[in-house]
């Protein structure tokens, strides 16, 4: 990693509320072009808050975002342009076939329509869909409907890829295989910055994962760096970061069923 | 269609491109909005039991409504005398519909929430969404409109050609009103309540609507005398100067029949001033923080209140009491809870059955009353006849509704706990469903029935609808051999009428025929009928105690 190079991502003293109901704390945080960033948490941490306001979505936060030199507050088409989101599974226009959708994506990033039939097809048939190209979503399986959204989250070339648990409801092969572009995308230089809950996979994929907790960062380094102060593997740095003291006490109760 | 409308929309280019709009853009959107309206099942045709058919495009069912409609509310044109009067009511027919179409039909495409995952994300800027939104809900409102008032346009052609302009004129103002209103009602509705609240309010419209639609369709003919339709003035009752169809139609006095008295005039105002002061309401005082809330109802967020609300709810002490007295084994005591708040709870089952339970008064109507003679002559004619075998054998037909719909569900895949749990036999299980549609829909629907028929008929029916219940009981029960063969909840909603339903509902009306029959060939034989009346209670209990020992052998596929 090196430190010369100008962070492609930049969040200073960045604060959200819902009103009393503050959600992020003053995070600051700097990402370098091509790092696998896992952004890990417990639910309601503040991981789609973050994403959210990163891809221009919600302007509503104080503090600053800067995102490719850009800042997300004044210019957030300009962000949206150079980015790629990849939301949860279940939000998709499934009454569309992946073709039609992929068409809709693409024309919103103003690609001609060559050139998203052409990708679009490449990459589909890349995760196996080939068969799939004209039917409509509602029958397909969750997995299916995943590799649909990480394909229209690449079909434009980002510089950045944001991705909401890009691994939910993908099998074993296929999670490889995502992995795999996700490593290949970060060789080339794109930056990408995941949500999970899947520690196993996020230990092995990501060169630099952060914790979040309450709205503020708890963890933030190589999983090497925090298996060194916090446990063996993720899950153990993870509970001892974010769990109570008398988590032994607890289970032994459940498991009695007191 | 879409491609012709996507082509119409383009002509404007220029002139989107003027306000801030991103054309290419703009048409992508559409296009897979278009896309999406034709593929949508809309819970219109859910609600009438209209299969899930995936190749058929919904924009012909909306033409077809439209159409129909439209040519019901044009014939008033050339046969009501006063053609402002004939207006009013072309207007209100029409504005309810259009505003009850919006409302059960559109709701669920105005606030997808899908968008702010899909189109929000992408380089889009805010212009080109707002305008994508309002060109949406304009194309909408133009297939329905279109072929809603061609029927009326053909029927001035006849009448009176040069009064179209003013039609038309009209038509416009009537769409900009319902338009306001139901954009008031949005807003409106979203100060007062939470947004799951808001869904339960919708879907009690779409319920509304379909009896109303069916409901007049039926009873209207029934009901009114036409002959004084015939001779109808709208404007000599003050009351209908309330109406905004009839400052609609007021136009048609003061344009076309130059009638410059000051009650067309105060009206024809009046359709003005309300529709600039609405528009002005809607604009800006209702409007406030309208987006985020918005954005609450579709990411679904029950709110911790409206939370609380319902767990006290459901912990009531009723409920247990009464399946405690009904109920004979815990497991049917826990289905019987559990359905109770299921079907409270669940949108679908309310929506498929509640209108089941309405067609039975206006089904009655269709067959019980004679469409001649004046108002009082026909219900002089209902009240000496035995037409309340009617009423009681028609329950008898909708009884299978609340208890067929019991075993479908949205969340069909839950129901694996029936076979993870070590139920022996899930004939009590069964047993427990059966009872809580009974106790919850059935028996005061069947109630209700009883006090109309004592209000019609008098004393003498009463043995007929004890008779009748004795009869329902066993239908019950046999209904239960008839459709349920799978357990409670385990369907899907999509597989609804697939298969032998029709076969079963056949069946239903056969021996509700023969049982009507034998009880009209009954009817003056108190003894006799009572006498069955106990037979039929006997078999009951002997059915349903072999439901009760129901193995596992019928729902294990």
């Amino acid at each position: 990693m090196t430190e010369t190079t100008s962070p492609i991502l930049e969040m200073r003293n960045l604060t959200k509320a819902y009103g009393s109901d503050i959600v992020l704390r003053d995070i600051n945080l700097s990402v370098q072009p091509g790092q696998i960033i896992g952004y890990i948490g417990p639910n309601g941490a503040g991981k789609s808050t973050t994403v959210r306001i990163l891809a221009g979505l919600d302007g509503h936060f104080d503090g600053e975002a800067i995102v490719d030199g850009i800042d997300v507050k004044k210019d957030p088409l300009a962000v949206k342009r150079i980015i790629g989101y990849v939301p949860e599974v279940a939000e998709m226009y499934d009454t569309l076939t992946p073709i039609e959708f992929l068409m809709l994506v693409g024309k919103l990033h103003k690609l001609p329509e060559e050139t998203i039939a052409g990708r679009a097809t490449r990459m589909l048939r890349f995760f196996g869909l080939d068969g799939n190209l004209n039917e409509r979503m509602d029958t397909f399986s969750k997995g299916m409907r995943q590799k649909v959204l990480l394909v229209s989250g690449l079909l434009h070339n980002p510089k950045i890829i944001f991705m909401d648990e890009p691994l939910s409801g993908l099998d074993a092969n296929s999670v490889i295989m995502v992995k795999e572009v996700l490593n290949r995308l970060a060789q080339e230089g794109k930056t990408i910055f995941y949500c999970s809950h899947m520690m196993d996979v996020v230990e092995k994929i990501s060169n630099r994962i952060v914790l979040i907790h309450q709205g503020k960062i708890f963890a933030d380094g190589t999983f090497e760096e925090l298996r060194k102060d916090h446990g063996e593997t993720l899950e153990e740095v993870f509970s001892s970061l974010t769990g109570s003291e008398d988590y032994g006490d607890k289970v032994e109760a459940f498991v009695r069923g007191t | 269609m879409n491609t012709f409308l996507l082509k119409l929309i383009a002509l404007f280019n220029p002139f989107w491109r003027r306000v801030g709009a991103d054309v290419e853009q703009l048409d992508a959107i559409l296009e897979a909005k278009l896309k999406m309206d034709a593929r949508r099942t809309s819970p219109m045709g859910r609600g009438l039991g209209q299969k899930n058919n995936k190749k058929k495009s919904n924009d012909v069912g909306i033409i077809m409504a439209n159409l129909f409609m439209g040519i019901f509310a044009a014939i008033l044109i050339p046969y009501i005398a006063d053609k402002t009067s004939a207006l009013t009511i072309y207007f209100s027919m029409w504005m309810v519909f259009l505003a009850m179409t919006i409302i059960t039909d559109f709701t669920e495409v105005l606030i997808d929430v899908r968008d702010n995952y899909i189109v929000l994300p992408k380089p889009v800027n805010d212009r080109t969404v707002t305008l994508s939104r309002i060109l949406h809900i304009f194309l909408y409102l133009a297939k329905q409109v279109v072929f809603f008032i061609l029927p009326a346009i053909v029927a001035l052609v006849f009448v009176l050609p040069a009064g179209i302009p003013v039609f038309l004129l009209q038509c416009l103002l009537a769409c900009v009103m319902v338009v306001i209103f139901v954009n008031a009602f949005y807003l409106l509705m979203l100060r007062v309540t939470t947004p799951s609240r808001f869904k339960d309010i919708i879907n009690y419209f779409q319920i509304a609507f379909s009896i109303l639609i069916f409901g007049s369709y039926y009873m209207l003919p029934k009901i009114v005398d036409m002959t004084d339709m015939r001779n109808i003035d709208v404007l000599s009752t003050p009351l209908m100067y309330l109406a905004p169809s009839t400052w609609v139609a007021s136009f048609w006095a003061l344009l076309v029949e130059f009638d410059f008295s000051k009650i067309p005039a105060a009206l024809s105002l009046t359709a003005l001033v309300a529709t600039f002061v609405g528009a002005y309401l809607v604009s800006t005082v209702l409007a406030k923080n309208l987006n985020q809330k918005m954005m609450a109802i579709a990411q679904g967020g029950g709110t911790n209140k409206q939370k609380k609300i319902n767990t006290s709810k459901a912990n009531g002490k009723w409920l247990p009491a009464i399946a405690g007295k009904i109920t004979s084994s815990v497991a049917e005591d826990a289905a019987f809870q559990f359905t109770w708040t299921q079907v409270s709870r669940n949108r679908d089952y309310k929506l498929k059955t509640y209108p089941s339970l309405a067609f039975i008064p206006i089904l009655f109507v269709y067959f019980g009353v004679d469409g001649e003679g004046t108002l009082a002559e026909r219900f002089a004619e209902l009240q000496s006849g035995n037409k309340y075998l009617f009423l009681i054998y028609i329950c008898m037909l909708m009884v299978a509704s609340p208890v067929m719909n019991a075993i479908y569900s949205d969340k069909s895949k839950a129901a694996w706990l029936f076979w993870s749990a070590p139920v022996e036999r899930p004939g009590e299980i069964v047993l427990g469903t059966v009872k809580a549609v009974f106790v919850k829909y059935i028996l005061p629907v069947y109630l209700i029935m009883v006090l109309v028929g004592f209000g019609i008929w008098g004393g003498r029916v009463l043995d007929d609808f004890l008779f009748g219940f004795m009869v329902m009981l066993l239908f019950t029960i046999f209904s239960i051999r008839l459709f349920f063969n799978k357990m409670p909840f385990s369907v899907d909603w999509s597989d609804y009428n697939k298969g032998g339903n029709f076969a079963t509902t056949m069946i239903l009306m056969i021996v509700i025929s023969a049982i009507g029959g034998m009880h009209y060939f009954l009817l003056d034989k108190s003894f006799w009928m009572l006498l069955v009346g106990l037979l039929a209670a006997v078999v009951a209990f002997a059915m349903y105690l072999s439901v009760q020992r129901m193995g596992w052998g019928r729902f294990n596929n």
